[in-house]
């Protein structure tokens, strides 16, 4: 089949000076055939994505894990400064703003996601939230002061 | 609040680690100059990067969730290894595909949208050639023809 595909290519006559393909056996196999002495290259990107699949997977079960217990109490949160949005006036309502904006912070931060096989969507989300963290203690500092 | 996690986010930073460590020695960043990117130099950096994984994997000192990523992924690179390293003694030779799927990709939403269909397979098995020839001399044609 592969090899009936790869006819028209053929036919063209032009000199094929390598080829690229994913790991596909049935490609990996007419390629060899039709053209057995030229290079012919696995994309880098499929090989490392295969590699990794059960390290992504690990790192999307996390993610799962971390979002699960936040992701309740931000909604209720939320929903809880809206409320108090539209009652709220002068510092109470510039308070409850930066805290709307934090909630919100929250709801994006455990919903960012990932692509295999670089970018891992359980370190960003647990990243994010360390960095709300460390600016939510940081302002509770300087509350205290 | 995100402490709890702190142990299992370090071990999968560990095992991104070893993905990013091989794509370093892939994509050739590396070298100092352009000419030290060769099959034999990238084979030779990522052969002896891949012994040190394999003695780490053989050390017992893992987890056993890192010893499973690490044996899936030793058993993958070495599966695939022999057409890994091709591409840099050619001259303008890809070591990745992306390009390309991104490019045909990017044709077939395109052409879906013109055809109006959801599925477009019998759009695609009736004009599939012309729009893979139009397209190609859009990119190309029309510049070769200029000059």
């Amino acid at each position: 089949m592969m090899k009936r595909v790869l006819a028209p290519v053929i036919a063209l006559g032009v000199p094929v000076l390598g080829a690229i393909s994913d790991a596909q056996e049935s490609i990996q196999l007419a390629i060899a055939e039709l053209w057995p002495t030229i290079p012919h290259q696995l994309c880098q990107f499929h090989v490392l994505r295969e590699a990794s699949r059960p390290i992504y997977e690990q790192d999307r079960k996390l993610k799962v894990e971390m979002r699960k217990p936040i992701q309740e109490r931000v909604r209720k949160v939320r929903k809880q400064l809206e409320q108090q949005r539209q009652t709220a006036t002068g510092p109470e309502a510039e308070q409850v703003a930066v805290l709307a904006d934090y909630a919100l912070g929250v709801q994006t931060a455990i919903n960012l996601e990932g692509k295999q096989p670089f970018d891992y969507a359980g370190i960003a989300v647990y990243d994010a939230l360390i960095a709300i963290q460390r600016s939510l203690e940081e302002v509770k500092k300087k509350g205290q002061q | 609040m995100c402490h709890r996690w702190d142990s299992s986010i370090e071990q999968v930073k560990r095992m991104r680690a070893w993905v990013l460590a091989a794509e370093h020695i892939l994509d050739g960043s590396w070298a100092e100059r352009e000419e030290e990117v060769t099959n034999q130099q990238v084979g030779q950096r990522f052969d002896a990067w891949y012994r040190e994984l394999q003695a780490l994997a053989q050390s017992g000192m893992l987890h056993d969730d890192e010893q499973h990523c690490l044996a899936h992924f030793l058993q993958v690179l070495a599966h695939l290894r022999p057409h890994l390293i091709h591409c840099y003694d050619v001259a303008q030779f890809p070591r990745t595909n992306n390009e390309m799927e991104g490019y045909i990709r990017a044709i077939k939403t395109r052409y879906r949208r013109i055809s109006g269909r959801k599925n477009w397979d019998a759009y695609l098995l009736r004009y599939g050639r012309r729009v893979a020839y139009y397209e190609w001399w859009a990119r190309v044609g029309s510049t070769s023809a200029e000059a």
